[in-house]
């Protein structure tokens, strides 16, 4: 051998020797796992990969995404409301007290809520010795109004926000601390879902800052791009090294905790101040986020099927990981699907012709093959077929089998029962011009329809235009990369006719959140518009969006001021009402799906429970296998 | 020379700038998301996207907003990506301090893969300059023409598969949080990554030296020398090679840099929280500062190595001599 390749050999050597050296993780042991019906063993580390980064450095007052709130909820931070981390069969979309001694006084005109506060709770180190009070909770909506926060709007109907927002006042008149453990909250009109609302991140309490009792927004003070790294928490758990947080310091000289590298990891500990409460039961003693931002998504679902992580956030679980999930007896249990709150729609805008016509609106929804849409769209894994807006759990199961525009087996004009009643709605439209059922005005051709790039979301949408042409409607599509489709459909001025990858998913569940912003005519925006079909527009709205003012668009505005202000059954009835007239009064959208979370964990998890509320996998209900993968 | 260093010193800012502007352009013209969307929410008031694009300085006008990143780029205390201009408008945090935590991974990785992609590519062009067309040879060609054609992520992901999860002899992605990044060298973790990262380049530089030594090995000095009585180790490595790997010099310095500005597929395949993968994060998320920042940062790392490349350069070869 010369001397040469005596080199590369060793070098290859070398290379290998050095792999093996560095070794790999010791194979998982067999270990006992809980007997069945025992109560789950404390103790362990569950381990979390993400393949996306939270949105906000985990600022309560400004993150605005699913993983963060569930973050917030089952482990760091106490609301006055809160959810119970279990399947909505056992009460997982309610709001229980949660800081609050129970549900609040409300005054006769609905307008006064008085809260009391549970005594004697306390933060987690560093402000062990400080206790939770009422004037911690106007502290959060003051600085979630400073600092911009996404969804503040929920908190406008408190008294003196508007005013408070606009910099005309220093503080919220509407919010006031009776006592160290009561709370007045008072509203300009009434809402029945005041609980939902203090459940929400945003209105987590926040404490003074023990070294400036001056500092309006408390230990927050001078944090306002993001508090997250100095979260002092109330829940379970807190950030590792929150022990060592310095509020005497400037805020720009304070150091964050240890334990959250933003952009890489999460490391939450126990929080010696947090005893049991009745919503969440905290099983394990660390959870450790692994933040990895485009990694790549078959490598980290093998890794949880090696049981290097307990579970997985993603964007959505191959379809050969779901296979090989539910075709193993070893891993069939470690799959799980659920429905979630969220849904996808076509969405036709009524203010551009042919879909200022409502019987073209009802022929369209004839003609859409849903179940071919979901075929394309990932199959049955991607959700169940939609027949009205709002998704059922949120309805109380009132329109189970309400569905207005019903085809063979949800296909649409590719079937020939759906293509005649689509052709027979089409009839009776003004664009039908020959009435022989095929829209041929010259409104028919070329219109503007926006969709996604990809290869799914171009099948799909190829199988739209197809159930469209059979009705005489020719589309000119657009398929843009999903920002600047988003781009294009925020703004009114661009008249587009027809989205095709339209969606939403509740903020709480309560179908409020599904019809404020989509579908009332006072939310039309001229920026960042989610009210793509113009529901409700006035005239002035269309002119002033450059849209033809003598059209007659339809408005649910009545309506829905008339479900936000119900409560308890009436208010799901009534949201239900809504929800029919919305089907068939307005016909603004065709439902295509309720979409499904897919979540896949280790073997290394017990006492597995879903989270309704969090869409997924209930990080303060789980339990891990002693020695299992720690 | 000096007046040299300073003329290229100053020629960098020219560079930097220009880098800078294009980039800032591609956000400008091309179809992109957009950074407020994603901080305001599903229905924020004007008055809340007015706020947010005030803290974004995205209320300015084009030429102001682009004369804010261009001061950044001049590398010196109190403009270099100062922090009131470059900082995520997702995390809000400096992108000199992320540049700062992540450099080092990103350093890592590129240094490994660097030594092993000469290590490798070096001296398999070398024999098979020597012996051409024998089995080694024929080898080594397979190994080029495999090399450069796999994708770097295709390499990763057998990689992985292999030496991970099916003989379980290496460890698995991303670097434990209370290991250093010296400690995950040493713990092996960066073996994987640096041979994905390193294998393309190796097969290319394999195929570079055998064609530079075989044609070097023409030459009349080559033959003159051999008729001098000298030893061939002699011949091919103090003159051969000399002559040979001269342009390899200036091909390592480029390379080396533009790894070093952020071996993305393989940061992200590995799970490696360095330059590449933030800039990759900042891409999708719209996230002007980020990108600008790692794009100024990796320009002026492609600007330096190309400074250091001449230098070395006029070293090797005495008629090169700058004024």
């Amino acid at each position: 051998m010369t001397k040469a390749l005596r080199a590369v050999a060793l070098v290859a050597v070398l290379a290998l020797v050095g792999v093996a050296c560095g070794g790999a993780d010791d194979p998982v042991e067999d270990t006992e796992t809980t007997a069945p019906g025992a109560e789950p063993q404390q103790g362990g580390t569950l381990t979390i990969a993400m393949d996306s980064d939270v949105t906000a450095t985990m600022d309560p007052q400004i993150e605005y995404y699913q993983l963060p709130f569930a973050y917030f909820r089952c482990c760091l931070l106490r609301t006055l409301y809160s959810y119970n981390g279990l399947d909505q069969d056992q009460g997982g979309i309610e709001a229980f007290p949660d800081l609050a001694t129970g549900e609040p006084e409300v005054s006769d005109d609905g307008l006064t809520y008085t809260v009391t506060i549970k005594e004697g709770l306390m933060y987690a180190p560093p402000l062990d010795d400080v206790e939770i009070t009422a004037e911690d909770f106007i502290r959060p909506i003051m600085r979630g109004y400073t600092v911009g926060g996404p969804y503040m709007n929920y908190y406008d109907v408190i008294e003196g926000a508007a005013e408070y927002a606009a910099g005309d006042a220093d503080e919220i008149s509407g919010m006031r601390a009776v006592d160290d453990h009561t709370l007045e909250v008072t509203l300009t009109e009434p809402i029945g879902d005041f609980e939902y609302r203090w459940a929400m991140p945003a209105a987590a309490p926040i404490p003074p800052n023990p070294d400036d009792q001056n500092a309006p927004f408390g230990v927050a003070e001078g944090h306002d791009e993001s508090y997250g790294p100095f979260l002092v928490a109330t829940g379970p758990y807190m950030f590792e090294g929150s022990e060592n947080l310095d509020f005497s310091a400037p805020p720009d000289e304070q150091e964050a905790v240890s334990g959250y590298r933003t952009g890489r990891s999460m490391l939450m500990v126990r929080n010696p101040s947090w005893d049991q409460d009745e919503l969440r039961k905290a099983y394990v003693d660390q959870i450790d986020v692994s933040i990895q931002p485009g990694a790549e998504g078959s490598v980290l679902e093998k890794q949880v099927a090696n049981d290097e992580f307990d579970t997985v956030f993603s964007n959505g679980i191959s379809p050969e990981t779901l296979q090989t999930f539910q075709s193993d007896p070893e891993l069939s249990d470690q799959i799980h699907m659920h429905p979630s709150f969220g849904n996808y729609f076509l969405s036709m805008n009524l203010a551009v012709p042919p879909f200022d016509d409502i019987h073209v609106r009802k022929a369209v929804n004839y003609a859409i093959n849903k179940e071919g849409w979901r075929r394309f769209s990932g199959g049955e894994v991607s959700g169940s077929i939609a027949t009205h807006f709002t998704p059922d759990s949120l309805l109380n199961d009132l329109l189970t089998d309400y569905d207005p525009y019903p085809t063979p087996d949800h296909t649409g004009a590719d079937s020939e029962e759906g293509l005649a009643a689509a052709m027979e709605e089409m009839r009776q439209s003004k664009y039908d011009t020959d009435g022989d059922g095929l829209c041929d005005a010259p409104e028919c051709e070329g219109i503007l329809t926006i969709g996604v790039v990809g290869t799914e979301a171009e099948a799909a949408d190829a199988l739209i235009a197809a159930n469209l042409e059979k009705i005489g409607l020719g589309v000119d599509l657009r398929s843009l990369e999903n920002s600047a489709a988003y781009n294009r459909i925020f703004d009114p001025k661009n008249q587009v006719a027809l989205v095709t990858f339209a969606g939403w998913l509740m903020d709480y569940p309560d179908a409020y959140t599904f019809y404020w912003f989509p579908n009332y005519g006072g939310n039309i925006l001229s920026q960042y518009n989610t009210n793509y079909s113009m529901i409700g527009a006035t005239p002035e709205q269309l002119e002033e969006h450059g849209y033809d003012a003598s059209i007659q668009v339809p408005s649910m505005d009545e309506k829905i001021e008339e479900c936000i202000a119900a409560t308890d059954d009436a208010r799901t009835q009534c949201w239900a009402e809504a929800d029919q007239m919305l089907a068939e009064e307005i016909v603004a959208y065709v439902p295509l799906i309720i979409s499904q979370n897919v979540q896949i964990h280790s073997s290394c998890l017990t006492n597995y429970q879903w989270a309704t509320f969090d869409s997924q996998t209930a990080f303060d209900q789980v339990a891990k296998v002693p020695g299992c993968n720690d | 020379m000096g007046r040299y260093l300073i003329r290229r010193a100053l020629f960098m800012i020219v560079v930097l700038f220009v880098v800078a502007l294009m980039t800032f352009m591609i956000f400008v013209k091309l179809p992109s998301g957009d950074p407020v969307a994603r901080a305001v929410g599903r229905h924020p008031s004007p008055e809340l996207v007015a706020q947010v694009r005030e803290k974004f300085g995205l209320d300015e006008s084009l030429p102001v907003q682009f004369w804010r990143f261009a001061r950044g780029i001049v590398p010196l205390p109190g403009y270099w990506l100062d922090e009131d201009v470059y900082f995520s408008y997702g995390n809000r945090v400096a992108v000199k301090q992320e540049i700062a935590l992540r450099w080092p991974v990103t350093f890592a990785l590129t240094v490994g893969a660097a030594v092993l992609w000469v290590a490798i590519g070096v001296p398999i062009g070398i024999i098979s300059a020597i012996k051409p067309g024998s089995f080694f040879d024929r080898i080594a060609t397979l190994f080029a023409l495999v090399g450069v054609s796999t994708p770097v992520f295709f390499l990763g992901l057998i990689l992985l598969y292999v030496f991970h999860f099916w003989l379980g002899v290496a460890p698995s992605t991303g670097l434990p949080r209370d290991e250093t990044v010296l400690e995950s060298v040493l713990q092996g973790r960066f073996v994987l990554p640096w041979l994905s990262l390193a294998i393309t380049s190796a097969a290319f530089y394999s195929r570079i030296t055998r064609t530079n030594l075989m044609e070097t090995m023409g030459e009349d000095y080559i033959r003159t020398a051999r008729s001098k009585g000298m030893s061939e180790r002699r011949v091919i490595g103090r003159h051969g090679l000399r002559s040979a790997l001269t342009p390899l010099v200036t091909m390592f310095g480029l390379d080396f840099a533009f790894t070093l500005g952020g071996a993305v597929i393989t940061e992200q395949l590995f799970a490696l929280p360095g330059l590449g993968a933030y800039a990759i994060q900042g891409i999708y998320t719209a996230d002007y500062p980020v990108v600008m920042g790692v794009t100024v940062f990796g320009a002026f790392f492609i600007v330096v190595a190309n400074l250091v490349v001449d230098v070395v350069y006029a070293a090797l070869d005495p008629r090169v001599r700058y004024a």
